[in-house]
């Protein structure tokens, strides 16, 4: 697990058809899928799905389903995004720290279960 | 008899359900979404017709964050500067009352809320203005808060202001991030604490809270810093007592020694609440210590009156120490801020 150092930041986000491709300060480039980001959504309705296998997969095949298009981005604050897609969930607010994390191909959640309330 | 559960039926009463135009409940909604996205497109502009947006900050109630902010505003606008004030403390407003402004009640013209000005030019946005009388409680839960504070932000025609300062009420929960995330360009959080360890705690929770939402902490404000006692000294037959040592009995047993001029006259301050607690904890955190303000009871009268201690004593010790930390906050608003801007394409 890497907590992001506070002094990396988002310099470009650039969206594609089916991904993102993310620049951040320290050099890092990564892109990544809109089905990935949709699967680690932070909201208090996907990150329990996430918690045991049954309800991952469920949540893996819906997001499969899913056609695609580049969403609307909007900046909450000054410490996260969110995302706006045409269809699927558009309720979790992505912190910086959380999209570099999976810019690193890190486990955002700690590997941890959701717990209500908890941010 | 119908049944009383039944699910309305349109076909039932005789309306063609083929029919295209919207229904009561689609034509509400679209007008809420509607005005939503005008709301949006406001909390847009105003970040950008507003130079600086300060949100004042406290973990622990009482420590006077109302009493900081309103000093804020109007050290600041007794400069020149056009400033505004949003009391985001939705179940105890107080600002207005400090300003004078008690009985007021808000002008709406074309959907647009027009402030109440206080002195200096001040502009004022309280829930106060909308509360039918002063004791009424306003027993919201989260939700219709963030409403509420949405609209102070998006329907408030403010116009364009060098300082909006937000004054919050204590803690870190819905109204700072709601706050936080509407406005877009906040410079950051002023922190006001007391000397005491238990305020000093709580205050390191905003620092954290700031932080967690990668904003910036302008700095911290010891508020009730001390109290300075005033006497003159003079013999049984009225001759002033120059040049003499007194001991004067501070609180926690602690003597102080002060001599008094040639006048006979002297002064001490006392540390009511400890002192320098707000220095140790901006330390601490590597966070900019802005200043301190005295204990003065004219602070207390003042804000009863309704008469701020700033207007009624330009030149006394509480205006004095709100000169201070404005010149310490506009220098650290000036250094600016160093976040990139992000590209989105």
């Amino acid at each position: 697990m890497s907590n992001i150092d506070n002094t990396i930041t988002l310099n470009r986000l650039e969206r594609k058809e089916k991904s993102m491709l993310l620049t951040w300060s320290d050099g890092l480039e990564y892109e990544l899928s809109y089905q990935s980001l949709l699967y680690w959504c932070p909201c208090a309705k996907c990150s329990p799905s996430r918690d045991n296998e049954n309800t991952a997969s469920e949540l893996i095949s819906n997001i499969d389903e899913l056609l695609f298009e580049k969403p609307q981005v909007s900046k909450v604050g000054s410490y996260a995004l969110q995302f706006e897609f045409s269809q699927g969930c558009n309720s979790g607010i992505f912190t910086f720290e959380r999209l570099y994390r999976l810019c690193k191909e890190d486990n955002p959640d700690d590997g941890k279960p959701y717990v209500h309330g908890a941010w | 008899m119908s049944n009383p559960l039944s699910i309305h039926n349109p076909s039932d009463s005789g309306e063609d359900s083929k029919s295209n135009s919207p229904t009561a409940e689609q034509q509400k909604q679209m007008e809420a979404a509607y005005s939503q996205m005008k709301r949006k497109m406001a909390m847009e502009k105003l970040s950008s017709s507003i130079k600086h947006k300060i949100m004042v900050m406290s973990g622990k109630g009482g420590v006077g964050k109302s009493t900081v902010s309103t000093g804020l505003a109007l050290a600041l606008a007794k400069e020149g500067n056009k400033v505004g004030i949003m009391d985001i403390d939705i179940t105890g407003p107080n600002v207005p009352k400090m300003l004078g402004l008690e009985n007021h009640r808000l002008h709406v013209d074309e959907g647009r809320i027009h402030p109440a000005e206080g002195p200096e030019g001040v502009k004022v946005i309280s829930m106060a203005f909308l509360l039918e009388a002063e004791d009424t409680p306003v027993v919201w839960r989260g939700p219709i808060k963030l409403g509420a504070i949405q609209q102070f932000i998006g329907d408030v025609e403010w116009g364009s202001l060098d300082y909006l300062i937000i004054d919050f009420p204590p803690g870190t929960s819905d109204e700072p991030l709601t706050v936080a995330q509407s406005l877009q360009n906040i410079d950051g959080i002023v922190i006001v604490t007391t000397p005491q360890e238990i305020a000093l705690l709580d205050s390191r929770k905003s620092i954290n809270f700031a932080k967690s939402l990668k904003m910036n902490v302008l700095g911290i404000v010891e508020n009730m810093s001390g109290y300075t006692v005033k006497g003159s000294a003079s013999d049984s037959e009225g001759n002033v007592m120059k040049n003499m040592v007194l001991k004067v009995n501070g609180p926690g047993g602690k003597v102080h020694e002060v001599i008094t001029d040639e006048d006979g006259k002297w002064n001490v301050s006392l540390d009511i609440f400890k002192m320098g607690g707000g220095k140790k904890a901006s330390e601490d955190y590597s966070v900019p210590f802005l200043g301190k303000i005295p204990f003065d009871p004219g602070i207390v009268r003042s804000g009863d009156d309704g008469v701020h201690r700033i207007v009624a004593e330009p030149e006394g010790i509480s205006a004095i120490a709100f000169d201070e930390v404005i010149k310490n906050l506009k220098e650290i608003l000036e250094s600016g801020n160093s976040d990139s801007e992000l590209e989105i394409i």
